[in-house]
């Protein structure tokens, strides 16, 4: 991204530049090893660029005429000095101290080709990197019990996540005896149960860190079943174990920096676990609430319908029950004046009150003239009075007919 | 007591009496006659108050739905 803030110039960013070069100790009395192209001579300094497989840097050689120094192309040379900024042309340059010719190529790089040829068909250095455990519990180190990186990585680890197990294999670091122990640490932390391995020494010559190059040792390397950090030398050396290794770091520091979250990392982490958390429960609590507000509106509606219909049906009920009772009364109202139409019609008073008379026989009304017979006493009761008659006239003959 | 009146009316109608007994029971139908009467009101009243309390009640019950 571009910064606002400031427009620099070109010379400030040069000259930074040229600062950060001329101020790091790893460009500072430095040796490399490189095939001499394109050298020519220029006001009696000597220009030449060095190569190896893959790249190149320009170097120059101040008083080289005076100092009787010439080089041919081709010539593999081991040349002493400091790498420097050149700002009017913005460039680096390595500024030879002195120079040394070597009679062939250096006896360790061809052996380092070799190596690395052979490995390389192997298909060894393609190995896919493996991720690295975010929250490892139990750490293997290799290297030597004594040695400043091992404190490097003790240090490291206690600062930034003090709550790992940290299990020391302890190797030689350095010379031909090294190889034996180094290849016994890696089949022996490949027993054990660990959720990374750590491989670290301390910087060194080239000779030094050989070991980290042994074909035996790459291999055995390659061969962990654990994830790998390899922390081998200091900020340039580049070692075989390196490019199997999952994560390469420049130092055993950064090894270990690699290996083991930062504190704040945790709590970040931990932190936003929980705000999830904290808004996952929220939702749920959100739904449960919605979905218990809208079950209990169902229950309440439905209830209530089934209530509605119950006192619909009852009260259709109570009305079928006062129609027909209504009914009912109207029938008995009907039979009642019926009967009283016909009871007011033998009303024995009304009749006498009409002008009519009751003829009575021994007290009983006689309501058939075939009742009676010849002599009879009859009783003939007006509305006003009695009187007693006589029958003169026998109908009994007549009665049979 | 509709029965009771009916088997008078028919006593009346077909048993023999003597006149007294005749008027005694004529009487007696005529006061079962009015009681009679009196009762089919009072039911009457009695089933309109109550179909009226119903109403009332489920009109309530459409209001609160």
């Amino acid at each position: 991204m571009i910064s606002l803030e400031k427009i620099h110039t070109v010379s400030e960013v040069t000259y930074y530049i040229e600062s950060l070069i001329n101020d790091d100790p790893y460009l500072t009395d430095i040796q490399i090893v490189g095939e001499v192209t394109d050298s020519k001579e220029r006001n009696g300094h000597l220009f030449f660029i060095l190569k190896d497989e893959f790249t190149s840097i320009g170097c120059v050689c101040f008083g080289a005429v005076s100092r009787g120094v010439n080089l041919v192309d081709g010539q593999t040379v081991q040349a002493y000095g400091d790498v420097r900024v050149y700002p009017p042309r913005g460039i680096y340059r390595f500024h030879c101290k002195s120079l040394k010719i070597l009679p062939q190529r250096g006896l360790l790089y061809l052996k380092m080709r070799e190596i690395y040829n052979r490995l390389s068909k192997e298909g060894i250095f393609e190995k896919p990197k493996r991720p690295l455990p975010k929250f490892p519990k139990r750490i293997g180190v290799i290297t030597s019990r004594n040695s400043a990186a091992y404190q490097d990585v003790l240090r490291t680890i206690q600062e930034r996540y003090p709550v790992v197990e940290i299990f020391l294999y302890h190797t030689g670091v350095q010379g031909e005896e090294a190889r034996d122990t180094l290849i016994k640490a890696l089949s022996d932390a490949n027993l054990e149960d660990l959720d990374v391995v750590i491989i670290t020494r301390g910087g060194g010559s080239a000779d030094d860190l050989w070991v980290f190059n042994d074909e035996q040792v790459v291999k055995a390397v390659y061969n962990l079943k654990h994830p790998v950090i390899s922390g081998v030398g200091h900020q340039i050396d580049t070692v075989f174990i390196d490019l199997v290794a999952d994560y390469a770091a420049h130092t055993p520091t950064a090894a270990a920096q690699a290996a083991v979250p930062d504190r704040s990392q945790i709590t970040d982490y931990a932190r936003s676990l929980l705000q999830k958390a904290y808004l996952h429960l929220g939702q749920k609590v959100k739904n449960s609430q919605v979905h218990i507000e809208n079950l209990g509106k169902e229950l309440l509606k439905s209830m209530n319908d089934k209530v509605l219909n119950r006192v619909h049906l009852t009260f259709e009920n109570a009305e079928k029950l006062t129609q027909s009772m209504q009914k009912h009364l109207l029938l008995c109202e009907k039979r009642v004046e019926l009967l009283q139409a016909k009871l007011s019609s033998l009303n024995p008073e009304g009749i006498l009150e009409r002008g009519y008379a009751i003829i009575e026989k021994d007290t009983l009304w006689v309501k058939s003239a075939w009742k009676l017979n010849k002599n009879d006493e009859l009783t003939v009761r007006f509305s006003d009075g009695t009187v007693k008659v006589i029958v003169r006239e026998d109908r009994s003959d007549d009665k049979r007919t | 007591m509709i029965k009771e009146l009916e088997t008078i009316v028919e006593r009346l109608e077909r048993e023999d009496l003597s006149f007294d007994e005749s008027v005694d029971l004529y009487n007696k139908g005529v006061e079962i006659y009015k009681e009679l009467i009196f009762a089919l009101k009072e039911a009457k009243i009695q089933i309109q108050d109550v179909y009226a309390k119903i109403q009332s009640l489920y009109g309530e019950s459409e209001i609160e739905s």
